[in-house]
Order: structure tokens, then C-alpha cells, then sequence
């Protein structure tokens, strides 16, 4: 961690007592070995990604006062090569009323099960690629906010103890998920519906076991460019409810380690004719072989159907994983990831020779993340 | 020579060397097998401390002492024999107290505690700083100094 104002001296520092603004962060770079074994078969390659930087700054503002925002660039970006992307991930302003209260305003990652909130520390987690919904870097391909919420813009949290377990609780605010992508139309990235996303999450805890339930509510409008193929003349696919429900379990007993999660998500479109569904899961069972090397074994499970009228669409992926992660030093981690995914799917609408597909893909992964 | 034979025979040795050890360190700074005091500032409004409650200090679940004053954790830098009764009395492993931080850090919620070079320099510290918290295994704690709690050897293991 470097203070600026101890390294550069800025004037931004002058007044006296005022914390220095601390700049810190990451980055996790991977190699990836891929023997693709399915029905399209492109079979073996291997490639390198700078996976993810971030770069953090935090500043104290009060006893009680802070700022932090952070800047994420993913799957080695550049500008000039476009390639990747580079986002403002969060900015926003806490205070810390007590243990009980805390309350974060402006762009945030909020808290849902366990990952959401932290699924873009590459340091605090052992895989190099996150269960699916939580990689950050296959944003590109996968409809990763379809499971989870991916933004707030206000958040309260807290915990009350208890005399045996901890209660925590989180309760978020944010924009739905129609934003102004078109300048012309309106300010862009801004929310020009009614409607916002509400949610939250409240756990149990011991110092061994967690446990907690998390839901979201939002209204989207991505159905309603189908009204023509419904033949509905009415607006009933526009801002139509999404009810996103989650539960997490983590249980730490002596070295071993086990998290688990699962993520269903159900939209309300009032039509009988359209019906669309999504879920997840995973669990991880890890072993702290030595307090810098983890070993662990994951199993995670996608599924997205959807029926249209009479046609039936299916995908699903089942994944088998296992990997280690040592802590070559304090502040650099190798890690060393195999999986072995099964990818299926299903489409009525193709000829009967065509409408099953997938195969196996196999993926070996070395990474290291680095802490600066 | 018989593997029975031979295991008591180390365990005679081991045990004797302890001694020694602790004999040697014990006459250096009173630190072998010596009871680790949790202390405070003066002006920490609080006279005791339990276990949770120093366990949600120094996971930094809790930053204010009840008058609102702000909690200034400090820690030792080197694995010895006080800061390992410590994290034993917290009922956590050093790394899991790292790796608990090292998530705060990168949540923007806050550095974790200053880690000093010396039990002298942890208990200056605590004794200068208004708010602050930190434990020593010396014999000779000033008297302006709050000792919340005592962790003796055997409430570590």
C-alpha cells in the first residue's frame, strides 16, 4: 500500500491531521490451457489473459467518514487493441454509525449471498475461474446480471449480536436494470424508469458456521421486444418484475472449509405464453493444507429454460473443479486450477437432428494474483 | 534401543530444553509461559473484556468504545510466544486474523492494526494513544496503563 501523500507530498495533504489518501490494489494474470471436446470442436488451444486489475483508493475523510472507489480492467484491456473493458466497479462514501448501522452511498457492488460483494478480490479467493455467475472476466458471453445484482447505489448494513450467533443484515437500493445506453435518448448509464432495484440479504453467524437468505427485486423490459411474436398489442412485457432469491452456507471446522450457494431467479411476465427461469448453484469443499497452501474441490451448476409459445429452449452447464492456491508470499498468490465442463442444451425449434448439442470442454489454469 | 525407549528419551530432552528456554527468556523479559496482559489506554472506557469482545476488536467488526471514541488496534509484528497465546485466546489463527483484514482492506472498510517491533514499543504505544488496545506478556505494566484482562497459559491453549 502506498499513502500518496507520504510518496508525492501533495498539497491535496496540507491540512494538518488529514489522513493521506491510500492507493492500493491487484491484479490476477492466468494462462489457460483449453481441450474443447465439444459438438463444434475447436479443439486444443492455449492462451494468456491479464484477467483483471484493479486499482483501489481509499481515503479516510472522518473518524466516521470514508471514501473508496474502485477501477477495474478486465481480459487484458487496451484501448488501442480494443480489447477488454475498464469501468468505474464503485465510488461511493460510508459512514459508520456503529456496528449496528452503516451506511454506504454511490456505486457499489451490494451484498447478496457470500460472493457478490467481494467476487471481484481475486486475492481473497482461491479459484482462477470464479463459479460461473461471480466471473467477472466472461461478462462478454454470459449474462452474469441475470443472476446477481451487479450494482447499488445505497446500501445499509450492520450486526447485532447475540449471545450465540451474530445477525447481519443488508438492505440495498440501485437502479433497474433499463439503463440509457443511447445518449441521444437520454443521459447515459442513467435509469429512465420508475422503478429501482430493492434488496438485501440477512445472515446468521457463529465464529464456524454462516448461514443466509438473500432477495432482490427489479423490473426489466429485455421481453418486450417478443410482444409481436406473442401477438400481444399491449404493454404487459414492459417493466415486468424479476424476483431474484439466494441462500449461502459456509461451515469452517478446523482446516476444512465449506461454502455453498444457490441463486434462483424468477421472472413475473403475466403471459402464459412465455415462461423463462434460471438457476445456480455451487459448493466448495476446501482444505487449508498449511496456512499458504488451500486445496479444494467445486462443483457448480447453471441452468437457464425458456419457453416461447410452443418452442422450448434449454442450456445448462455442470461444472467439476478442483485446484490449490499457495501463498508464495504475503502478497502473491499462485494458483492452479483444473475443470471439466459439461455443457448441454436443447432447442425445439431446430431440426430433431440438431436440437441436442453440447460436449465437454476441459480447462487447466495457472494464475498468480498479486497484491500491490 | 526400543521406539518407546527412544520416544521418552526425546520427550526428556524436549521437556528439559523448555526448561531451559524458559528459565533463559524468563530471566530476559519475563515472556515464558508468563500470562499475556491486554491493555489499554487510560482513557478506554472500559475496565474489563471478554473474549468476544476482543475478538470483535481485533477482526475490526467493532471501531468505537462506547463513549464514541475510536478503537486503535495494535499488534506484533514476529510469531513469539505472546502473540500466539494472544490468537489462541481469540480462538483464531494469526493467517485467519490476516486473511479476515486482508477482506476489509479490499472492502474499503479500513487497514488493519499497526504491527510493532517490540512488546516495549506496543506498550508506549498503547500508554501515548488515546483508544488504544494491545497486549504485552512484560511483567512491569505502568500503572496508567488499563490492564482489561489476563490471559494465562493455560486459558490459551
Amino acid at each position: 500500500m502506498i499513502g500518496v501523500c507520504g510518496a508525492f507530498a501533495l498539497p491535496l495533504c496540507a491540512q494538518s491531521g488529514e489522513e493521506p489518501v491510500e492507493v492500493f490494489g491487484y491484479f490476477q494474470t492466468s494462462g489457460e490451457l483449453y481441450y474443447d471436446k465439444r459438438d463444434t470442436d475447436t479443439g486444443t488451444y492455449t492462451t494468456f489473459n491479464a484477467q483483471q486489475l484493479n486499482i483501489l483508493f481509499r481515503k479516510q475523510l472522518s473518524t466516521r467518514w470514508s471514501s473508496f472507489i474502485n477501477v477495474e480492467f478486465l481480459n487484458s484491456f487496451s484501448a488501442k487493441d480494443m480489447l477488454g473493458s475498464a469501468s468505474l466497479d464503485e465510488a461511493w462514501v460510508r459512514y459508520r454509525r456503529s456496528r449496528q448501522f452503516d451506511l454506504r452511498i454511490g456505486l457499489q457492488v451490494p451484498r447478496f449471498n457470500n460472493l457478490n460483494e467481494i467476487k471481484n478480490r481475486t486475492p481473497l479467493l482461491p479459484y482462477v475461474v470464479r463459479p460461473i455467475v461471480y466471473e467477472e472476466s466472461f461478462n462478454d458471453f454470459f449474462a452474469l446480471e441475470e443472476f446477481v445484482p451487479e450494482r447499488a447505489f445505497v446500501q445499509a448494513s450492520g450486526v447485532f449480536p447475540a449471545p450465540v450467533v451474530k445477525v447481519d443484515y443488508a438492505v440495498f437500493l440501485g437502479n433497474s436494470p433499463n439503463l440509457v445506453r443511447n445518449g441521444e435518448e437520454a443521459q447515459s448509464g442513467t435509469d429512465s424508469t420508475l422503478t429501482f432495484l430493492v434488496g438485501g440479504r440477512i445472515g446468521l453467524r457463529t465464529p464456524a458456521i454462516r448461514f443466509g437468505v438473500s432477495a432482490t427485486r427489479d423490473e426489466l423490459n429485455f421481453a418486450a421486444d417478443l410482444s409481436r411474436t406473442l401477438g400481444l398489442t399491449d404493454n404487459r412485457l414492459v417493466e415486468r418484475p424479476r424476483y431474484r432469491w439466494g441462500t449461502d452456507f459456509s461451515v469452517n471446522v478446523g482446516q476444512w472449509l465449506l461454502d455453498a450457494e444457490a441463486i434462483w431467479i424468477r421472472y413475473d411476465f403475466d403471459v402464459t405464453q412465455l415462461k423463462i427461469q434460471r438457476q445456480f448453484a455451487y459448493a466448495t469443499l476446501g482444505y487449508y493444507a498449511t496456512d499458504r497452501l488451500f486445496v479444494y474441490g467445486t462443483y457448480w451448476y447453471t441452468n437457464e429454460e425458456a419457453d416461447v409459445i410452443n418452442i422450448h429452449e434449454k442450456a445448462s452447464l455442470d461444472v467439476y473443479s478442483g485446484g490449490v492456491s499457495f501463498a508464495a508470499l504475503e502478497r502473491v498468490t499462485l494458483k492452479a486450477q483444473y475443470a471439466a465442463v459439461e455443457i448441454d442444451y436443447f432447442d425445439s425449434s431446430l431440426p430433431p437432428e440438431e436440437e441436442h448439442g453440447g460436449g465437454v470442454l476441459h480447462i487447466f489454469t495457472m494464475a498468480v494474483s498479486v497484491l500491490f | 534401543m526400543s521406539v518407546c525407549y527412544l520416544l521418552d528419551a526425546l520427550f526428556l530432552r524436549r521437556v528439559a530444553l523448555l526448561g531451559i528456554l524458559g528459565l533463559a527468556m524468563g530471566i530476559g523479559g519475563g515472556q515464558a509461559n508468563a500470562q499475556v496482559l491486554v491493555i489499554a489506554h487510560a482513557s478506554v472506557p472500559a475496565d474489563t473484556i471478554t473474549q468476544t469482545e476482543l475478538l470483535d476488536l481485533y477482526t475490526g467488526e467493532v471501531r468505537f468504545w462506547h463513549n464514541g471514541e475510536h478503537v486503535i488496534i495494535y499488534d506484533l509484528q514476529s510469531q513469539g510466544e505472546t502473540r500466539d497465546s494472544f490468537y489462541t485466546f481469540l480462538g483464531k489463527t494469526s493467517s485467519r486474523i490476516k486473511s479476515i483484514w486482508l477482506r476489509r482492506k479490499l472492502s474499503g472498510e479500513g487497514d488493519p492494526p499497526e504491527r510493532l517491533a517490540s512488546e516495549e514499543e506496543l506498550l508506549v504505544r498503547v500508554q501515548s494513544t488515546p483508544g488504544a488496545i494491545g497486549f504485552v506478556a512484560l511483567a512491569g505494566v505502568p500503572p496508567d496503563v488499563k490492564v482489561l484482562t489476563r490471559i494465562s497459559p493455560n486459558l490459551a491453549q
